[in-house]
């Protein structure tokens, strides 16, 4: 072949566009190793895009503050639980899964949760939510596909029954829906900061165990129980009866979740007296050491006033006198030398005609009368015709023990942090006055109709109260509300007591009164809770320690 | 110039390699961080269960019985309290421990003090 012949041209072009070729595909091959390269040493330097170190993090779930008693008690708490969620798309027969799953989880309905699972328009269903960790081993155990578990918490109250009503309860979703867990469901729900009650479980044991006893000692519809610090408003216990577990509350009847003490109202009876007495000398409508005569019934408008057991010195009965019998005469006409304006005046003062005003669980607004005249100031004077919660009731007989202030019910211990300035007391009577129904109160414990009521060495100062309840027909001989409010000890006042029964019967054959009944209730309940309270018993027998005011200081110490 | 490029180079692949272990070891820690923040989640709420468990152990309903059967204890009585005058004279003496000597007992101011537990 001769050079720089045609055909020599065409090698040359031939091999040119060969090299041009080959240094295509290696300047194609090297941009793609820079590229990679550049992409790996981005990768490495940078990490992945979208798959952030923090996204794997478990992300954790803010539990419900759990509750605790003033001494450190739990309450209510919240424990991981198990919900068990399947995808319908992703089931391969959703009659069969259904049909195992119910074989361990004997509360699913199989043919329901079948229907349910074979909805393919949904992603998402709840199989069962709270499953134990057995349940949720058994569940894998079956190994059915298309099935997961989400992790939640589940509130529990290890206590049980203790305090149910005041506790509350919380739906499936873990919100409050009564008692305290609604009335504090956002401090709750913010998971922060437990709650801390004012309330002593112990005391509230013992409110409770008694409640149960008096339904066992008389037939009765139902109870309510508060324990008080008279100069704080501190609610030390809160019952109801009948109780329910707050841990079950679906299995509970209507009837038992009805917080007696907050949630219902009653016309509480003869507790009301000291009221009427208290406004009376606080206003000088009467003297302390005035005289009253009570022999014959008393006469207003078309209504008598009778008393059901006539006073021995009826003639010349003293203030003490007729609280210590329970002297609706006395008591009505203290009320009309008052006067209706001045006694409306102080029942709001003492915070019995509007609902009350305080931070917790909502108290049931009162009843009352739509016009005050003379019948329905008599009437009220002795504790018919208006109708309120215990706890708004039990608050405003605090005042007896706080010396004359007004008492506001109190559920969380103060918080160490809460820097506000606390609100200046009201003073409602004076000290005198309050010291001087004091006195009378105790009166009615040792000598009248609260003698059940006396709790040896802790001066129980208390008044009975039996109301009949109003029926279709008016009010009914046969069937009473029997109170019993107290302070103690009377010494020193410290606490407040209030036991409310309906329609309890001595299954003894005994009275029906408060004096058979809810008096009982209260002598029993301060014996067994005063020493956990704190209170130093006086010497018994010992006259001066109990009078009011005989130890302001607490000199009394314990061993 | 060649020399001062290679070294550059150098010290260019260098500081890549100690960006990549650096970075290699902050995800390692991160994730060993992430593993302890789970470990602290579960820890948390074994506790949270064992409180509760302790609290439903020491339900006063079942403490009650068992304090009174086992132990032999009861609610206090007010005849176990005294006020501390009654005890002023006792201080200090062996009577305390000792049965008492009729002749040199205090004042029964109080039936408590006669009742009151040595202990």
């Amino acid at each position: 072949m001769r050079p720089g012949s045609a055909s020599d041209r065409t090698v040359d072009a031939h091999d040119r566009w060969v090299q041009l070729r080959v240094r295509f595909i290696a300047g194609v091959l090297a941009l793609m190793f820079v590229v990679i390269v550049g992409r790996a040493a981005h990768i490495a330097m940078n990490g992945e895009s979208g798959a952030t170190v923090a996204s794997r993090a478990p992300v954790e779930r803010v539990a419900r503050a759990d509750i605790y008693d003033r001494q450190g008690t739990l309450l209510a708490t919240s424990v991981p639980s198990w919900s068990l969620a399947a995808d319908p798309v992703a089931l391969w027969d959703p009659g069969e899964a259904a049909q195992k799953l119910a074989t361990v989880l004997p509360d699913l309905d199989a043919r329901a949760l079948g229907e349910r699972l074979s909805d393919t328009r949904r992603r998402f269903v709840w199989v069962q939510r709270g499953l134990t960790p057995r349940q949720r081993d058994a569940v894998f155990a079956l190994g059915l596909e298309g099935l997961r578990f989400e992790r939640e918490y589940r509130r529990i109250y290890p206590g049980g029954r203790l305090a149910g009503h005041l506790l509350g309860y919380t739906n499936i979703d873990g919100q409050g829906m009564d008692g305290l867990e609604r009335a504090f469901e956002t401090q709750l729900a913010a998971g922060k900061k437990p709650l801390r009650l004012t309330l002593d479980a112990g005391v509230q044991f013992a409110l409770e165990s008694e409640l149960h006893r008096a339904s066992q000692d008389f037939e009765m519809k139902g109870a309510a129980g508060i324990v008080m610090d008279a100069h704080t408003g501190a609610v030390r216990a809160l019952a109801s009866w009948p109780d329910y577990d707050p841990n079950t509350p679906a299995s509970a009847s209507q009837d038992a979740r009805i917080n007696r003490a907050i949630s219902a109202v009653y016309e509480l009876g003869s507790i009301y007296k000291p009221l009427t007495i208290a406004a009376a000398l606080e206003t000088g409508a009467v003297a302390v050491d005035a005289r009253f005569d009570v022999s014959q019934p008393l006469r207003i408008g078309s209504a008598m006033i009778r008393d059901t057991h006539p006073l021995k010195q009826a003639r010349e009965a003293s203030l003490a006198d007729i609280l210590a019998y329970s002297s609706n005469i006395g008591t009505a006409e203290v009320a009309q030398r008052l006067g209706p304006v001045a006694q409306q005046d102080f029942l709001t003062r003492f915070g019995l005609l509007t609902r009350p005003d305080y931070t917790g669980p909502a108290a049931a607004a009162p009843l009352t009368p739509a016009e005050w005249d003379p019948i329905t100031s008599a009437t009220v004077s002795f504790g018919h015709g208006v109708a309120v919660s215990p706890i708004a009731f039990a608050a405003s007989f605090a005042t007896f023990g706080s010396g004359g202030l007004k008492v506001a019910p109190v559920f969380l211990e103060p918080d160490p942090d809460d820097l506000a300035p606390r609100p200046e007391p009201v003073r409602i009577i004076s000290g005198a006055t309050s010291g001087q129904v004091l006195a009378m109160l105790r009166t009615a414990v040792t000598e009248g109709t609260g003698r059940n009521a006396d709790a040896p060495g802790y001066g129980v100062a208390g008044k009975t109260g039996t109301a009949e309840k109003p029926g279709p027909d008016g009010y009914d001989p046969d069937r009473n509300v029997t109170s019993f409010a107290a302070v103690f000890p009377v010494s020193r006042p410290q606490f407040v007591v209030l036991i409310v029964l309906d329609e309890a019967v001595p299954r003894t054959g005994d009275q029906r009164t408060a004096a058979y009944t809810s008096a009982l209730i209260a002598g029993r309940l301060v014996s067994r809770a005063a020493p956990m309270l704190g209170v130093e018993p006086a010497s018994v027998g010992t006259k001066g320690a109990e009078a009011p005011g005989a130890d302001p200081e607490g000199t009394m110490r314990t061993l | 110039m060649k020399h001062l490029a290679i070294v550059g180079c150098l010290v260019a692949v260098g500081l890549a390699i100690g960006v990549y272990r650096a970075k290699l070891g902050a995800e390692e820690t991160e994730a060993r961080l992430d593993e302890l923040r789970g470990e602290i989640v579960e820890v948390n709420q074994d506790i949270s269960v064992l409180r509760a468990e302790e609290a439903y152990l020491s339900r006063p309903e079942r403490i009650g019985p068992l304090a009174r059967e086992k132990l032999g204890l009861e609610p206090s009585a007010p005849s176990q309290f005294a006020a501390s005058e009654t005890l002023r004279s006792r201080i200090g003496e062996e009577r305390l421990l000792a049965p008492a000597d009729p002749a040199a007992a205090p004042p029964a101011a109080t039936s408590g003090a006669q009742d009151a537990p040595a202990q």
